[in-house]
């Protein structure tokens, strides 16, 4: 095994895979920065190209490609509290305040690294699991993802900031939103009050775009000055934010972790990825009070995850061709395209290929940052541009984003839908994430319910080993955040 | 001056008769060589819909064809594939009736889950099908596998277990999973529906996990993930639904070969040709299956159009360099039959009665 390691590495930095590599990474990083696109864009347009080219420089190109888009997605989160995808989007909470404080540089340098380390561990990890893929992905099932989902739900409360009823209200109302559409169970349809549009339920990035992205331009907008409010001088450095995430290593390391296990999830989409990461880092960090208001803990953690997400969806979709999101089913596409069979073969026969894989993932995420560091200082500048000339522009890729992949009018509507809502939660300081996480996990804790009660008998799937497992950290976090609160209410009182 | 006088007049004669017999005769080479080198297709794109989202089988079958259909109709138009996947089907049809011009130069590709969505009458898919030419088809068959664990090597001996047996799908109403209900229905075998799967692929892990004993998969990935399963042993294949020949007779899936079909299990479970609603429901959706991913044109659109957008489908069918790349993308030749080939599925399907549609919608609520 140690020897296709080598040799895939080797192979990386033969001339023409490097020139391949850096191509995927420039055009990831373009579509990174676009909100709306992203790696299924790339994807679609690379796709048809891989036919003439080896396993090797396919694998090279494309995971070069998807690898950094979730690097330079932070760039809008951060600037403009718009997501480049939605795997940025827990960015913005902490991100963009940073900018607004004239710390963008320092929050692009925490950013950067972060991200980087992030993907490199996600690629390590990937490595790892190459001999176990199989009974990895084989013992996780229904009932494990039901129990992640609740676990993601527990998050609420510490998504709530000061504001935990709240919060957890909100994180109901998007349990309910997503139950807007068809009934996979029982082909009911939910809540669609006759509009096919509505079918698929509400969809995410219309939602997110408008409930994150938009309020924030308009209230620059009324507030009539750049998006950052600290003179120019007063712009804190990228190395800043380096050396910020250096020192917070082991968040790093963790939040990794959990992107990681988000990725191996199907179904698990990278914003909740990010969402988890990001309450984590909540959690597990003392004094709090700063979150949401430009920590740059509250940057590292979601960007590590983000990007080692990649590294945990290449698993089940490399031992199984099982694909865990829009993006692996067009990277399954690649595979039989280039006549490669995802299961034992990748991890015997085709074992180079998939360490080829691996190296692409760590060296496109370090290849991305360096290209990334070296432009941030322009971009931070951005910051300083009036406003009254900033916005319309962003307005305008908003909607155009929204619009762009499904041509669909509704998407508009439910753009503006989830901005007035989202306005009105900002100003009547109703937390929005938790919103978020429930329109995104309602779904799989209904759905995986349901499977583990048919599929298992009656409430037994409770008592398997991966379920309490979940369950214990849960309870876990639960008491850990109770117990903080506590301390918290008490040195105040003191 | 006289002279001059003479030679004009001589010129203007000249001149006229000239023109008259030049002139037409220009003309006609004029307009009978424009006719030939400009086909109508020339300089033109052909808007290809796909009416379910990016990444899905359909849309990667769809810009595939997109990606060499143009080459094999006359004049070499562009194909620009698009997406319209709101309401399942229900955007890009109600668009191709309402608002695409019927000039040849827009197109929607289909799945089962539209033409069975389209069958139920769901809210939306009110548009009038048969008012619109099927221009080709792709069948789409699908087959039925269990895990080995339940130790089962034919139909007759799943009908031996006496318990409920787990069958595992995506979702209610789906063609996969009707054809499930009908076939195990007719069989008389006990068994759960468990859905809420997001793939097949997910449907393939439960099955290898036990969290499931029954699933499906459709042909495209069968030689490619199916088959490799039942060589290590760890699922055996039951049955297909089975396609629509020509005469409208239940056939296999070129695409899965060897394996039976739902008639020839019945007969082989039962000793008589299967009969009755319930299996004329069965036929129906080897019907849906065999129209599989199918592509449709505005109502009105002209015959000329029609032909020769056939004509370029049949012979990008027959070509080395389509098929090659077909191999590659699908992982298998494309099996599609073009216009009148997909006739006898075309009608059964146009023509399935009531008593058979709410057949299915039993199965779908």
């Amino acid at each position: 095994m140690v020897d296709a390691a080598l040799s895939a590495a080797a192979g990386i930095f033969e001339p023409v895979h490097l020139l391949l590599l850096a191509l995927g990474v420039f055009m990831g990083l373009t579509l990174g920065v676009i909100p709306g696109l992203g790696g299924i864009v790339g994807l679609t347009i690379l796709l048809p190209f891989v036919l003439e080219m080896t396993p090797h420089a396919a694998m090279i190109l494309l995971i070069g490609m998807v690898a950094v888009v979730t690097s330079s997605d932070s760039i809008p989160a951060v600037l403009f509290a718009v997501p480049g995808t939605v795997a940025a989007q827990a960015t913005i909470m902490d991100g963009h305040p940073m900018a607004r404080k004239g710390e963008a540089g320092r929050a692009f340098g925490a950013i950067y690294s972060a991200s980087m380390i992030g993907g490199v561990i996600g690629a390590l990890i990937l490595a790892l699991a190459i001999p176990i893929m199989q009974p990895l992905v084989l013992s996780v099932g229904a009932p494990e993802f039901f129990m992640l989902g609740l676990l993601g739900i527990s998050m609420v409360g510490v998504l709530s900031g000061r504001f935990p009823i709240r919060g957890l209200m909100a994180g109901f109302a998007g349990i309910l939103l997503s139950m807007v559409g068809m009934d996979p169970q029982t082909g009911i349809l939910r809540w669609t009050f006759g509009l096919p549009y509505l079918w698929d339920g509400i969809p995410l990035v219309p939602a997110v775009m408008g409930i994150f992205g938009l309020p924030e331009i308009v209230e620059m907008a009324i507030k009539g000055t750049a998006i950052s409010e600290v003179p120019r001088h007063a712009i804190r450095g990228v190395r800043e934010g380096i050396r910020d995430t250096l020192r917070n290593w082991g968040l790093v390391a963790r939040c990794s972790v959990v992107g990681t296990w988000v990725g191996i999830i199907p179904g698990l989409g990278s914003d909740v990825a990010d969402w988890l990461a990001y309450a984590h880092t909540v959690q597990s960090s003392s004094g709090r009070e700063n979150f949401g208001k430009g920590d740059v803990r509250g940057v590292i953690g979601p960007e590590s995850a983000a990007n080692a997400k990649l590294g945990g969806s290449l698993i089940p979709t490399i031992a199984f061709g099982i694909p865990g999101s829009m993006q692996m089913i067009l990277f399954l596409g690649a595979f039989m395209m280039l006549g490669l069979t995802p299961g034992p073969d990748m991890l015997t026969k085709n074992l180079d290929i998939t360490f080829t894989i691996v190296w692409s993932v760590a060296v496109a995420n370090v290849f991305g940052t360096i290209l990334l560091l070296l432009f941030t200082s322009q971009l931070a500048k951005i910051a300083q541009v009036r406003i009254h000339v900033l916005a319309p522009v962003m307005i305008s890729i908003v909607f155009l984003a929204v619009f762009v992949s499904t041509n669909d009018y509704g998407d508009l509507y439910t753009l503006l839908a989830f901005t007035c809502l989202g306005w009105c939660m900002k100003i009547g300081n109703w937390p929005r994430p938790p919103l978020v996480l429930g329109l995104v996990l309602g779904p799989i804790i209904g759905k995986y319910l349901f499977i583990s009660v048919q599929a298992y008998e009656a409430m037994s799937w409770v008592t398997r080993p991966g379920v309490m497992l979940i369950m214990l950290i849960t309870v876990a976090g639960l008491l850990y955040g109770f117990i903080q609160q506590g301390r918290v209410r008490k040195a105040s009182l003191t | 001056m006289h002279i001059r006088g003479q030679v004009r007049r001589k010129a203007r004669l000249w001149m006229s008769r000239r023109v008259v017999v030049v002139l037409p005769v220009m003309l006609g080479f004029l307009l009978a060589s424009s006719a030939e080198a400009q086909p109508f297709y020339q300089g033109k794109t052909i808007r290809l819909i796909v009416s379910l989202g990016a990444g899905g089988g359909t849309d990667i079958y769809g810009r595939l064809v997109g990606r060499h259909w143009g080459d094999y109709i006359p004049g070499k138009p562009n194909v620009l594939v698009a997406n319209m996947p709101a309401g399942g089907g229900a955007l890009a049809f109600n668009y191709l009736l309402s608002q695409a011009k019927p000039d040849g130069l827009t197109i929607v590709i289909a799945s089962q889950g539209v033409l069975m969505r389209h069958l139920l009458r769901l809210p939306g898919h009110n548009y009038e099908l048969r008012k619109m030419p099927l221009i080709a088809a792709s069948s789409s068959g699908t087959v039925h596998f269990v895990s080995a664990g339940l130790g089962v090597d034919n139909v007759a001996d799943l009908l031996k277990l006496k318990r409920k047996i787990k069958v595992a799908d995506t979702y209610k109403g789906s063609t996969i999973a009707l054809a499930a209900d009908l076939m195990f229905d007719l069989l008389q075998v006990n068994f759960q529906h468990i859905f809420g799967y997001s793939s097949s692929g997910e449907v393939r892990l439960a099955v290898l996990r036990g969290e499931a004993e029954v699933g499906g998969g459709d042909g495209a990935e069968y030689n490619v993930s199916i088959v490799p399963l039942e060589k290590k042993g760890d699922i055996k294949v039951l049955f297909q639904p089975g396609l629509l020949d020509r005469e409208g007779k239940i056939i296999e899936d070129p695409l899965i070969p060897d394996i039976p079909t739902a008639k020839e299990v019945y007969e082989e479970v039962f000793g008589r040709p299967p009969s009755g609603t319930k299996w004329e429901a069965m036929r129906g959706i080897a019907a849906i299956q065999t129209l599989g991913k199918s592509f449709w044109a505005p109502p009105g659109t002209s015959p000329e159009r029609l032909r020769e957008l056939e004509e370029g489908y049949r012979k990008m069918l027959q070509s080395q360099k389509y098929q090659r790349d077909a191999v590659r993308i699908l992982g298998i030749k494309d099996p599609a039959s073009v216009g009148e080939e997909a006739k006898a599925a075309h009608d059964l399907f146009l023509s399935l009665p009531d008593k058979i549609v709410d057949i299915y919608r039993k199965f779908s609520k």
